[in-house]
């Protein structure tokens, strides 16, 4: 895993030269904290703006919001387990061990998968196969809210690399 | 005054702590005015754009709580990474209530233009003390 991001990284700094100027690896782990924080939180208030905004025209239901509470429980259970603790790299194992470990973070994904499914499908079912003429930009809001939210945590869980910690 | 005499180098230091307090003082100020500014002038006249107060009040408290866990910390520790996570959280949030209250037509959007504005010249004044009071000790501070 720290190899292909490590590729990755590298055809980044390629294509944009003022990448090169920052010092990335001594700070990995704060920007990977910034940028998840402002994909997390930025897309919580995209929620709310569209809540504020379409609520009185009848084409929202606040119950939309579970999906951000889910996405943020899959957020938190994504990032609870290290991942050294996952490969089996870790000095003591805890209460469910390496596979109640994997169980654990497979289980996170599960949710996390489940939310995004769950957003693409209310977008379909409420916001695009509807006849008549309605504002779709609820449904992409929605979208894009739980979207990013699953990249936050992508970004949280493998943005920060844990050679660092003592 | 520390500045006028030049023989004594062990006052320079402190002369450059007074200068930087002050400029410090003057940002924030100068930001708290813009915000009142956007919320007291005539044609803008709503108090709303004050909650962001409850944001400025809140930013630098995660990180200070990060900061007495691990003060001999190596470079970095996942408590403070989740300091600067609901940090960034709180900053967001600071700029992204008036433009929410600006869409919903609470306040006008040249109020919301106010108060970001004097968010960015309070959280870059907020982000100078730390630079100014952490650049002899605790390696990496934020950056």
């Amino acid at each position: 895993m720290q190899f292909q991001e490590s590729k990755m990284s590298a055809a980044c700094l390629e294509f944009f030269p003022f990448l090169n100027t920052i010092e990335w690896e001594n700070h990995r782990n704060k920007f990977a904290a910034i940028g998840s924080g402002v994909l997390f939180f930025g897309s919580v208030w995209l929620m709310i703006d569209t809540s504020v905004a379409y609520s009185p025209t009848g084409h929202w239901s606040n119950v939309y919001f579970l999906l951000t509470l889910a996405g943020s429980i899959a957020f938190f259970m994504i990032n609870a387990v290290s991942n050294h603790q996952v490969t089996g790299q870790a000095m003591d194992e805890g209460i469910l061990g390496t596979k109640g470990a994997r169980l654990w973070m497979m289980f996170a994904f599960f949710l996390a998968f489940s939310t995004l499914v769950a957003s693409l499908w209310i977008m379909f079912a409420n916001f695009v196969l509807v006849e008549g003429d309605i504002p779709n930009w609820p449904g992409l809001a929605l979208f894009f809210h739980s979207f990013f939210i699953f990249i936050s945590s992508l970004l949280y869980k493998f943005g920060r690399s844990e050679e660092m910690y003592g | 005054m520390c500045c006028r005499d030049n023989d004594d180098f062990s006052d320079s230091n402190s002369c450059s702590v007074f200068a930087a307090l002050i400029g410090l003082a003057l940002a924030g100020v100068v930001g708290l005015t813009l915000l009142l500014v956007g919320c007291a002038l005539p044609e803008y006249g709503s108090w709303w754009p004050l909650f962001v107060v409850f944001f400025y009040i809140l930013a630098p408290i995660p990180t200070a709580i990060a900061r007495r866990f691990n003060y001999d910390a190596p470079t970095t520790t996942p408590c403070m990474e989740f300091a600067i996570f609901a940090t960034t959280g709180i900053v967001v949030s600071a700029f992204a209530l008036p433009a929410v209250l600006a869409h919903a037509g609470t306040i006008r959007w040249g109020a919301c233009f106010f108060t970001n504005t004097a968010s960015t010249i309070f959280f870059l004044a907020i982000v100078a003390y730390y630079y100014m009071n952490h650049e002899d000790g605790w390696n990496a501070a934020i950056y």
